[in-house]
């Protein structure tokens, strides 16, 4: 007395076909492409920054201070007489190294303590969602800039502090896939096969939830660089020298009214960045979600 | 049937345009429903009904590309604008789904929801709808409706919450109600209760009902006449006791043979070899060939067209029953 | 059927959840199965009827220790597994599985079709990998799949395909009890017919004892030898298929199959029934006395006894029990409805 299944002519190729329609479906999206695209050029930035900037990031030519574009300075240099161009290249290896190893990081940790509650409920479940309710009820970027600054300013601390931040909303993810797969027979039918918890978590309930993990992984990773940038400006995130969106940002706050554009040009980074992600990270949701027909 | 047709569908085709390429739903249905008439459409799933009945109160995604014509009262509802369109839905032809557990909205009461639509249609007042929607629960044998009136879904059990649904489909008196597959998610004791009360609506309130099923029993209970789909066309027409009498088309006989009766003792049930095929445009031959024992040449190049077997009975088929009981 | 032990025997069994909502009486607590006793028999086809809220598919889990009962025995060839651990399952597990309903839910998406059948010998280490490629490829032919299918995700399998994998899972290792929670209920109607087809020759050829769960009436007639019907947590019926069908005593089991629709209009139509009045109650709350009291049409000669005393499941003719206070042994309940009988189909 339920749904009954469609029983229509199987297709004969096999698992490839699925990603080919994921595929067209993603390439219908031109927002989405064009996300993936900006997302993408600024990871290969990030990678190849040594190759890509013209000079070291530290790198300071006194007779040029505060100057505008010009055929040495592509977009001029900073108070120190530093290429605004190279800085803003490194800068983007260091802000997407935050923002992508945090999300690892909070990944890692939260996917299985968030796994474990769903799948176990009971009293560790309650225990875990509690903890994970009050943590989330602080403010992603007060939590971080408050562990920021327990921990000390360091490119390291910065993605330690975003990466404990980012864990909450991971903890929930994770257990709400998990309490919603535990339900699906296949997960009796693995028991009666004789499988034991660990095959049952690892073999069938997280292969099917990485679609939902990428996704939010997508769209935690512009959270992460936001927040490194905000963690440097205030000074408790990377330190100058080291150049990063945020530390540019700060360097260039005592300028704003000459020189403008050293503020502009990190800030226009952090903007298509974070949009970058997440427009690929909304239409990745849309393309990987069963229900949207195109 | 000698009274002029209710609704009169010709070569209404769907056309859906999926990720995977177009796929022909529906390919040249016409049927007619006469006043006060029970017709049955009943094929598995993939055959096109649901989509067939959708398409003509236009619930179809945009997606879908339909031709063809039903005619309603002397207009054309796949013409139709919207503001005629929603006079005709909800009023004139109603239409009930198979899950009342989704078709109901939880957070209003059951009697808002049919007030709803008495209000819109039929311009009451929210005292004179609450009274229409007192009357309606009672028509369709809800006990104690001054007091389920004020309940909401969740407080009721499916079989009330379909019950309600008809109700709602019924407030303003329409000509035809659509049921698609009403009983499906209830059980079996529960769908005989719904079955009769269909029955009563035809008698005391002469509405025409087509309805949806993939359950010959449905139909053998309920329908006057029945039209037998397969893979998007409608492959047999006839009489409810014709049909099951003397099937003509070898999918319905192996339909038939595939049901286990209630009753008899059986060996083995019939299997139809194969699966429906999905097809991107309308096959230029019999839709049923690759899975027919009686396939030949001619079944797998030309399409058979609909005719008379036998008195009142219509079938598509280059080799039907009838050919082999001389 | 012989003189064999039972391959299973369920005594008194009894299954609560406490609900964690607090609603009026009863205090949160779904009587889901009370005090239900049956055997299956060595080699047969059991059919457990019941509607939605007879505790049916909770029997089902609970006999193959998906749950574990609040109280009762289940014994599998005399060994009591009721209260055993996991891991004392475990070996037990060889003997005993489960096809489900669901052909979307019970096949896990990101594994093919052979890697789901394989699991089973996979993870009770019975077999290196070709070992398993043969043992899979026999199974898979025997349940009516080509080996292309093997490499096939369950997305790109039909609904009936979906089934006999999932049979295939069940039984390569050759179990001697299968659970068949409504394997077929999902399915269009021809292609329920194969798989019923299948389900049957499997058990002929393969020996084992099924326990066979579904709603319909017509299809336990088809498949089963005994038949049980349950209705809200009991048991109120268990006789052998013609029996049920020829003499159904209880007026539940007369009104299920008053309900089963034949398909034959002029036998269909002019059949005495019985329709049930009512709303089934809440397995939360459970009426006092007989359950079905509140909806039988024959309350009125139940009375009182009915309202305050349980009927006990009792044997009334050979092979026969039922729990009614209108039916003892040579004397039966009143026939409410005709049974279902079809005229052979002509032309």
């Amino acid at each position: 007395m339920s749904i009954v299944v469609q029983e229509i002519e199987a297709p004969r190729v096999a698992g490839r076909r699925r990603l080919r329609l994921l595929t067209k479906r993603f390439l219908r999206r031109p927002m989405a492409v064009g996300g993936l695209l900006v997302a993408l050029a600024f990871v290969i930035v990030a990678i190849f920054a040594p190759l890509l900037a013209p000079y070291s990031p530290g790198h300071t030519d006194f007779d040029a201070v505060l100057a505008h574009s010009s055929s040495k300075h592509l977009l001029g240099t900073d108070d120190l007489g530093r290429d605004v161009l190279s800085r803003l290249i490194w800068g983007t290896r260091a802000s997407m190294q935050v923002g992508v190893f945090a999300t690892l990081l909070a990944m890692v940790v939260a996917v299985p303590i968030g796994m474990i509650a769903g799948y176990y409920r009971g009293w560790v479940d309650q225990v875990i969602a509690r903890l994970t309710d009050v943590l989330l009820a602080f403010p992603f970027l007060i939590l971080a800039v408050g562990l920021a600054a327990i921990l000390g300013p360091s490119l390291l601390n910065a993605t330690l502090a975003l990466g404990i931040g980012s864990i909450p909303g991971f903890i929930r993810i994770a257990r709400g896939e998990t309490l919603a797969l535990r339900e699906e027979d296949y997960v009796p039918a693995a028991v009666l096969n004789g499988a034991n918890d660990a095959t049952i978590i690892f073999r069938h309930i997280l292969p099917n939830m990485t679609n939902t993990l990428i996704v939010q992984a997508t769209l935690t990773i512009p959270g992460a660089i936001l927040g490194e940038a905000i963690l440097s400006f205030l000074g408790v995130g990377v330190q100058p020298p080291t150049s990063s969106w945020g530390t540019m940002l700060q360097e260039a706050e005592p300028y704003l009214t000459q020189a403008q554009r050293l503020s502009v040009y990190p800030g226009v980074a952090i903007i298509l960045a974070v949009l970058a992600f997440n427009v690929f990270g909304d239409g990745l949701r849309d393309v990987l979600d069963p229900r949207t027909t195109r | 049937m000698s009274a002029e047709p209710l609704l009169e569908v010709s070569d209404l085709s769907v056309r859906f345009d999926t990720d995977e390429g177009p796929l022909q739903a529906v390919d040249r249905v016409s049927f007619t429903l006469a006043p006060r008439e029970v017709l049955g459409i009943v094929g598995e799933s993939g055959c096109g009904k649901s989509v067939t009945c959708m398409s003509l109160v236009r619930l179809l995604p945009e997606t879908a590309a339909v031709s063809g014509s039903a005619v309603f009262d002397g207009v054309d509802l796949l013409a139709l604008g919207p503001r005629r369109l929603r006079r005709v839905r909800g009023r004139e032809i109603s239409y009930i789904f198979q899950e009342p557990m989704t078709s109901l909205n939880p957070v209003f009461t059951v009697g808002d929801q049919i007030g709803e639509v008495v209000r819109r249609h039929l311009g009451l007042s929210r005292r004179a709808a609450r009274q229409r929607a007192v009357e309606l629960l009672q028509l369709v044998r809800i006990p104690a409706p001054e007091r389920r009136v004020d309940e909401y879904p969740h407080q009721l059990s499916g079989g009330m919450r379909q019950r309600v649904m008809i109700a709602m489909a019924l407030a303003c008196d329409p000509k035809v109600l659509i049921a698609d597959e009403p009983t499906t998610a209830l059980d079996v004791t529960i769908q005989a209760g719904i079955l009769d009360l269909m029955r009563e609506i035809r008698e005391r309130l002469g509405t025409a009902i087509v309805l949806v099923t993939h359950n010959l029993g449905v139909v053998a209970d309920i329908a006057d006449r029945v039209i037998v789909m397969y893979a998007g066309r409608k492959v047999e027409e006839a009489p409810a006791e014709e049909l099951f009498a003397a099937p003509q088309h070898p999918y319905t006989v192996g339909l038939l043979g595939a049901i286990p009766r209630p009753g008899e003792r059986q060996e083995r049930l019939e299997e139809i070899p194969g699966r429906v095929p999905a097809a991107a445009a309308p096959l230029e031959h019999c839709v049923f060939a690759d899975r027919c024992r009686y396939a030949d040449e001619t079944t797998r190049t030309q399409v058979p067209a609909l005719r008379a077997v036998r008195r009142d009975h219509l079938v598509a088929c280059f080799h039907p029953e009838a050919d082999r009981a001389a | 059927m012989n003189d064999a032990a039972p391959a299973l025997e369920v005594e008194s069994l009894v299954k609560h959840f406490t609900s964690g909502r607090r609603i009026g009486a009863g205090g949160g607590t779904v009587h889901a199965v009370d005090d239900v006793s049956f055997s299956l028999r060595q080699g047969e086809m059991l059919g457990l009827v019941g509607e939605s809220g007879s505790g049916k598919t909770t029997l089902a889990n609970c006999v193959v220790r998906l749950h574990e009962p609040t109280s009762g025995s289940i014994r599998l060839h005399g060994r009591d597994i009721t209260h055993l651990s996991r891991r004392d399952l475990r070996p037990l597990r060889r003997d005993l599985h489960m096809v489900f309903q669901d052909p979307y839910s019970s096949l896990n998406p990101r594994m093919t079709a052979g890697e789901i059948v394989g699991e089973p010998l996979r993870l009770h280490r019975l077999a290196g990998r070709k070992v398993r490629t043969g043992r899979v490829a026999e199974i898979f032919e025997r349940v009516g799949l080509g080996p292309e299918h093997r490499f096939r995700y369950p997305h790109e399998l039909s609904g009936g395909q979906r089934q006999r994998v999932g049979l295939a899972r069940s039984l390569i290792l050759n179990p001697s009890v299968l659970v068949a929670d409504e394997p077929v209920s999902a399915l269009d109607v021809s292609v329920q017919a194969s798989i019923l087809n299948l389900l049957r020759d499997l058990q002929r050829d393969m020996g084992f004892s099924c326990l066979f769960i579904t709603h319909d009436l017509a299809t336990v007639e088809f498949l089963c030898d005994r038949i049980a019907v349950m209705y809200l947590g009991k048991l109120v019926e268990v006789a052998s298929r013609d029996e049920i069908f020829r003499d159904p005593e209880h007026p539940y089991t007369q009104a299920l199959l008053s309900a089963a629709l034949v398909p034959d209009p002029a036998e269909q139509r002019q059949r005495r029934r019985v329709v049930l009045e009512g709303d089934p109650p809440s397995p939360l709350d459970p009426p006092s006395g007989c359950r079905f009291r509140t909806r039988c049409p024959l309350h009125d000669l139940s009375a009182p006894d009915s309202d305050e005393i349980e009927p006990p499941l009792r044997e009334v003719s050979p092979d026969h029990l039922v729990a009614c206070h209108l039916s003892a042994p040579g004397s039966k309940t009143p026939r409410i409805a005709d049974p279902p009988v079809t005229t052979p189909v002509t032309g």
